[in-house]
């Protein structure tokens, strides 16, 4: 074939073609390209993409500053009390602690917090005798008040002022601590304590200027609060397609139908707690959705093209319409009675399958509006998912030729999936949830959760589907410290 | 100025948004590309709306094209089977006979030679468009049986089979073609 080709090959490849009514275009071809020779250029799905990303990076911005804040809760301030100690520099003493081991609950306290016992606050004090380390300084023994502050200077391990029992606390301007104690165990520096009223905490927070919220609460809280939750989910989840008009429209005269369909859905999710409002979450899902799709086609059997008289079959070479593009098959019919005529042109009916596998990754804050110290805790989520279709497998379920004689050989077909799929694709998605409390660190959890794609899952030209889910799960949540 | 001087200063006129290069340029490569589309196309109007695209996926992406390598035509050519093979993958639900078994007699390579182009070009017109495509792809354009079959969706012992199936055709054809002109002419 070599000689054959080359003529085809070396004719159509000349260089110079005589110039001929038969080979030049009409005028109006250039007037079809001249709307395009400036495009505009579209970029919506990456804005939109950035968009969410935009969003969502705001509002976590946004409430871990938040929660910054709200270490100091005019709650808790209210409940404990609340000191601000602002250190100067003026160091006036330093006095070497004589008898360390003495220090009441230091070894037992966590690492960077402070123990601080003030004489303004109304705390147990042990009626024991505190023990005197020196003239100036005095600790108590036990049966202290453990204040921690996790924010304090890390170099302060605990400080003191003289103990009163019983009082309520008197905030005034200034106190003075007459120890701190350092973890070197020297005390070097006198700080000047003020005491600042609660409206002016606000005032000190803007500042940053060495400013140390303590936060007081009690070994109880302490053991409540859990940073991380872990869950595992599972149910159901619903794809509906959006597929462009132009796409439906073009293969209308195929008769083109495609289903929205449920699948099953499983993921595990850590949210992080941010506070008693607020969660930070990330999760890896893997959705699983079979759908239908069919359309018609004009084939035609011919005897002439059979194989041979004793296996009489015609191969066929097709695109099938899918909701994700125009994907190759090959297929028999095999001939089972003798025909009338050479040829029978059919009106033949397709019915393809389509399982989709994807995994996605969102990630995205939960807001908890009532709290979560309630037996039932209703939640909302916000988040922008990362996408990755993993497979997209088509099958030919069925083909009608509504002809006694012919038939489809199901034996013989194969199946391509379109080289137009975008397998990464972007979503971002709301989400109600109502968890109930089962035990201490377990709760039961059912969502709702809707998404909506940013971008689509096939492109071709004007041809596009993108993918918005309907999500309902059930879950266990376990939270944990770590 | 030679003529590629003269080509590359009126891709970068035309990349610079000026409208006359873009006429110039398309007056320049119009025929040569629509030959092209004619092959791929199974009549005029239809290779008319492959050169349209073709022209204008030319004209967006002529920011890609390195006027220090390569020469534009060949490009634009590429561009060119690229627009047809993608309204033909979006427009084919019509499926093709991928049998077929008839032998045909070895047609006279010399009878070939004296088609002229736009005979060879109506031949290739009136093939299947299966056929047509993936002859078309395979012998005059230089793809591999492998590129034919991504590129339309088939596997590739399909490609080959229909290459078989269009080089038969196009053989027939010829020795009819032939036959007619020896009754005519004695």
């Amino acid at each position: 074939m070599d000689r054959f080709d080359d003529i085809w090959k070396n004719r159509f490849n000349e260089e110079d073609f005589s110039e001929s009514d038969w080979n030049t275009p009409d005028e109006d071809v250039w007037e079809g390209i001249i709307p395009h020779v400036v495009p505009e250029k579209d970029n919506r799905p990456l804005w939109m993409i950035w968009l969410g990303i935009g969003i969502v990076s705001i509002l976590l911005i946004s409430i871990l500053t938040l929660n910054k804040n709200n270490r100091i809760s005019t709650n808790e301030a209210a409940s404990f009390g609340t000191l601000i100690s602002e250190p100067t520099e003026s160091a006036t003493a330093t006095n070497e602690i004589k008898n360390n081991a003495s220090i009441p609950n230091q070894k037992s306290s966590k690492n960077k917090s402070t123990q601080i016992i003030n004489e303004a606050l109304s705390i147990n004090v042990s009626p024991n005798q505190p023990k005197k380390i020196n003239s100036n300084i005095t600790y108590l023994k036990s049966e202290t008040k453990t204040v921690y502050n996790s924010n304090i200077s890390k170099d302060i391990i605990s400080a003191e002022v003289n103990p009163v029992r019983n009082e309520r606390p008197t905030l005034s301007n200034s106190k003075k601590l007459e120890n701190v104690i350092l973890k070197d165990g020297m005390i070097n520096k006198t700080f000047e304590e003020n005491l600042i009223s609660i409206p002016s905490l606000s005032m000190f927070l803007a500042t940053e200027k060495f400013v140390h919220p303590i936060h007081f609460s009690t070994e109880f809280e302490q053991k409540e609060k859990r940073d991380f939750l872990f869950s595992v989910r599972a149910g159901m989840t619903f794809w509906k397609h959006r597929i462009s008009n132009d796409y439906t429209l073009d293969l209308s005269p195929f008769d083109f139908n495609y289903q929205d369909d449920w699948g099953w859905q499983t993921s595990i999710t850590l949210n992080y707690e941010l506070n008693n409002y607020f969660d930070v979450f990330a999760n890896l899902q893997y959705e699983q959705i079979k759908t239908t799709s069919g359309h018609n086609s004009d084939l035609t059997y011919s005897i002439l093209d059979e194989v041979n008289p004793s296996d009489p079959l015609n191969g066929y070479a097709l695109n099938l319409a899918t909701p994700y593009g125009l994907s190759g098959a090959t297929f028999n019919f095999n001939r089972g009675q003798t025909l009338g005529s050479d040829e029978v042109n059919l009106l033949v009916d397709f019915n393809s399958e389509h399982i989709i596998r994807n995994l996605s990754l969102p990630i995205g804050i939960a807001i908890y509006p009532f709290g979560k110290k309630q037996k039932f805790i209703p939640s909302a989520t916000l988040g922008f998912g990362v996408n990755y279709l993993a497979q997209i497998s088509n099958k030919i379920q069925s083909i009608e030729t509504h002809h006694d004689a012919i038939q489809y050989d199901d034996s013989g077909s194969s199946t391509f999936v379109s080289p137009d799929l975008e397998k990464w694709h972007f979503d971002y998605r709301l989400g109600l949830g109502l968890k109930y409390k089962l035990k201490r660190n377990l709760h039961l959890q059912i969502n709702y959760d809707w998404m909506r794609g940013l971008n689509p899952i096939y492109k071709f030209e004007k041809y596009e589907t993108r993918i918005d889910r309907h999500q309902i799960s059930l879950g266990l949540i376990k939270s944990f410290t770590p | 100025m030679d003529t590629r001087d003269e080509n590359i200063k009126l891709i970068k006129d035309a990349m610079q948004g000026k409208q006359q290069a873009y006429r110039q340029l398309y007056d320049l490569y119009k025929k040569s590309l629509f030959i092209v589309c004619l092959r791929y196309g199974k009549d005029r109007s239809i290779a008319q709306d492959y050169l349209q695209d073709a022209f204008v996926n030319i004209f967006k992406n002529l920011k890609q094209f390195d006027t220090e390598k390569g020469a534009f035509g060949a490009w634009a050519k590429r561009i060119t089977v690229n627009a047809c093979l993608a309204d033909i993958r979006k427009n084919t639900l019509y499926s093709v006979n991928i049998n077929g078994a008839e032998q045909v007699e070895s047609a006279d390579v010399s009878a070939l030679s004296q088609l002229s182009l736009k005979e060879m070009l109506v031949h290739i017109q009136q093939l299947p468009y299966g056929y047509r495509t993936v002859f078309n792809m395979y012998v005059i354009d230089g793809f591999s049986h492998k590129e034919i079959a991504a590129a339309l969706n088939i596997s590739i012992s399909t490609s080959k089979s229909q290459l078989m199936k269009a080089r038969k055709v196009l053989q027939k054809k010829i020795i009819v073609n032939q036959n007619i002109y020896s009754q005519e002419h004695g």
